[in-house]
């Protein structure tokens, strides 16, 4: 009789184990519209510095993985850790478009923006006054935005594009034969004018459906270079790596006069260092592929100074 | 309770199993990473001299990786055909029927089988993904693996194998047949990755530990932690199922 007591006992105590595990993972916060879920990693009691870092395009999470691809990167969790090791307090969020259904009646890029921007007035709510915000490839660009409506210490721009996205999606799919579809669609999206005959670029390759038009119309009207350039009192970091496949280097140089440009040499668009090419596109799904050291050394070197 | 901790090891020595298990973690620790060193080599024969290193991860994380593979499949198959007899064996052949009349107690007796060759289990499985570490380390080039995300492997893959201990012990308690009591683990412990991942509860059972080392990295996921946290549950309830089976057992 003691024993099946003791085992009821022990499946009570892993129901709350894990009730307890997963409640001390995310925390939830309300803004208007949306609840964010997100990760405060402290590093030290009463630190008054905190690094937002802000995820890249897509439903990423707030490790910075793909929601529903198979595998993970983990490029901001090993963010997080190393900036952690440095003695900077960490806030990640889930992206809103996490769950679908917070973004189906408004597909706006902007709505991001607005998040980030509800997220820094929350942060100088809980006393933190020096706020630096670290955007990952898209997230370069919401992160720049939100600093134009809300004062920050500083932006960090990772593996960011210089140009707008339309300039870059040009590029991309005129890379693998696409251009002149991809360029109508574009044109059309340009105009504010939703493009409608046949597109002719498989869905898997991108999907210019009539939700990713709008997204991308909303998207398209920012011009990264023109944003950072309008940060007149903020601090300005650039990193980029060497092997990146989506956005090349040539963008970090196009920020040149901004703020600090770093190479990262052998690092690619998830900022993992990598030493053969076959590698490249494998650390996107295998988080045993490390995050450059370098990122969080410059970070650390940019706040101190 | 110390005597029966000295029984155990004692046993365990005479009857050479922690050397089978030990020797068996150590041998795949070594012949894992040599074997992927040597894979380019004798795959370019029989492919026409292809350059195969390009296709594959032919680097410390590999021999790794492979090693997992073995510890899941092989090294678990061992363990299980070692020590199937644990409790089973000595039951059938009457070996306890004459200290249980002198007083012995069988829970403490399945207790200290469990504690011993936990302990045992849980460092062999962390020594051996430490030398296949350092090894893989020292005949490979390119991106290496942190000797702390192998310390993590060794107690997570330790942790698995110790649910498979247990598991052959409630098996053997319930069936006193050691063969059926190791067929049975292995069946479990085989299918268990398969059956948890079809329904996406890997998580909440030891599956989840051979998916959390897979990671191959040092600090541990969400998921990683409800996996740890289930799994020594689902321990201590095989166990607690085992002293209410062994309690009833007819010994005669």
């Amino acid at each position: 009789m003691k024993e099946y007591i003791f085992i009821g006992v022990i499946v009570l105590a892993l129901a709350l184990a894990t009730l307890f595990v997963e409640a001390s993972n995310l925390k939830t916060i309300q803004f208007d519209d949306v609840t964010l879920e997100y990760r405060l990693d402290k590093a030290s009691r009463n630190n008054d510095t905190i690094v937002v870092l802000v995820a890249g395009s897509g439903a990423t999470d707030y490790n910075g993985n793909s929601v529903g691809a198979k595998g993970k990167s983990d490029v901001l969790l090993q963010l997080s850790k190393s900036l952690n090791d440095y003695g900077y307090d960490t806030f990640r969020f889930n992206k809103r478009n996490v769950k679908p259904e917070n973004i189906i009646g408004n597909p706006s890029f902007d709505v991001f923006i607005d998040d980030l921007e509800n997220v820094i007035i929350w942060l100088k709510e809980q006393n933190y006054s020096k706020i630096y915000l670290a955007g990952h490839s898209q997230g370069s660009l919401v992160a720049a935005l939100a600093a134009q409506r809300e004062q920050v210490e500083g932006v960090i721009s990772l593996a960011g594009t210089a140009r707008p996205i339309n300039q870059i999606l040009l590029e991309q799919l005129h890379r693998i034969g696409y251009y002149d579809e991809a360029k109508k669609v574009i044109d059309s999206l340009l105009t504010n004018d939703l493009y409608t005959e046949e597109i002719g670029i498989p869905e898997n390759i991108v999907s210019f459906s009539d939700v990713n038009q709008i997204f991308m119309m909303t998207w398209m009207k920012h011009n990264p270079y023109k944003v950072y350039k309008s940060l007149n009192n903020t601090k300005l970091l650039f990193m980029q790596g060497t092997k990146d496949i989506q956005v090349s280097i040539e963008e970090l140089y196009l920020f040149d006069g901004l703020g600090k440009l770093v190479e990262l040499k052998g690092s690619n668009h998830v900022l993992k260092v990598i030493s053969k090419e076959s590698d490249n596109l494998q650390s996107y799904t295998d988080p045993s592929f490390l995050l450059d050291p370098n990122v969080a050394k410059e970070i650390d070197t940019f706040i101190r100074n | 309770m110390k005597t029966y901790l000295k029984k155990e090891v004692l046993y365990g020595m005479r009857n050479y199993k922690f050397l089978i298990i030990f020797a068996v973690y150590i041998f795949f620790a070594l012949f894992d990473p040599l074997m992927l060193k040597f894979l380019p080599i004798i795959l370019a024969d029989q492919f026409g001299g292809m350059d195969i290193t390009e296709a594959m991860a032919i680097d410390q994380a590999g021999a790794i990786q492979n090693f997992l593979n073995t510890n899941y499949q092989i090294v678990t198959l061992v363990i299980a055909i070692a020590l199937m007899g644990l409790v089973a064996s000595e039951i059938k052949d009457k070996e306890i029927i004459i200290p249980t009349c002198l007083g012995m107690s069988l829970k403490k007796w399945i207790v200290s089988k469990i504690f011993v060759y936990s302990i045992f289990i849980i460092a062999s499985s962390i020594i051996a993904q430490l030398i296949c570490n350092i090894y893989a380390l020292t005949i490979f080039e390119g991106r290496s693996i942190e000797i702390s995300a192998s310390l993590k492997i060794g107690l997570l893959m330790g942790v698995f194998h110790i649910f498979i201990l247990s598991l052959i012990i409630f098996f053997g308690a319930l069936t006193k047949k050691h063969g059926i009591s190791a067929f049975l683990a292995l069946l479990a412990a085989y299918t268990l990755p398969a059956l948890t991942g079809l329904f996406n509860i890997s998580k909440y059972t030891p599956a989840g530990l051979i998916n959390e080392a897979g990671y191959l990295v040092s600090y541990f996921s969400t998921d990683g932690i409800i996996s740890l946290v289930w799994s020594v549950g689902a321990i201590a309830i095989i166990i607690l199922l085992s002293l209410i089976t062994i309690e009833s057992t007819e010994l005669v």
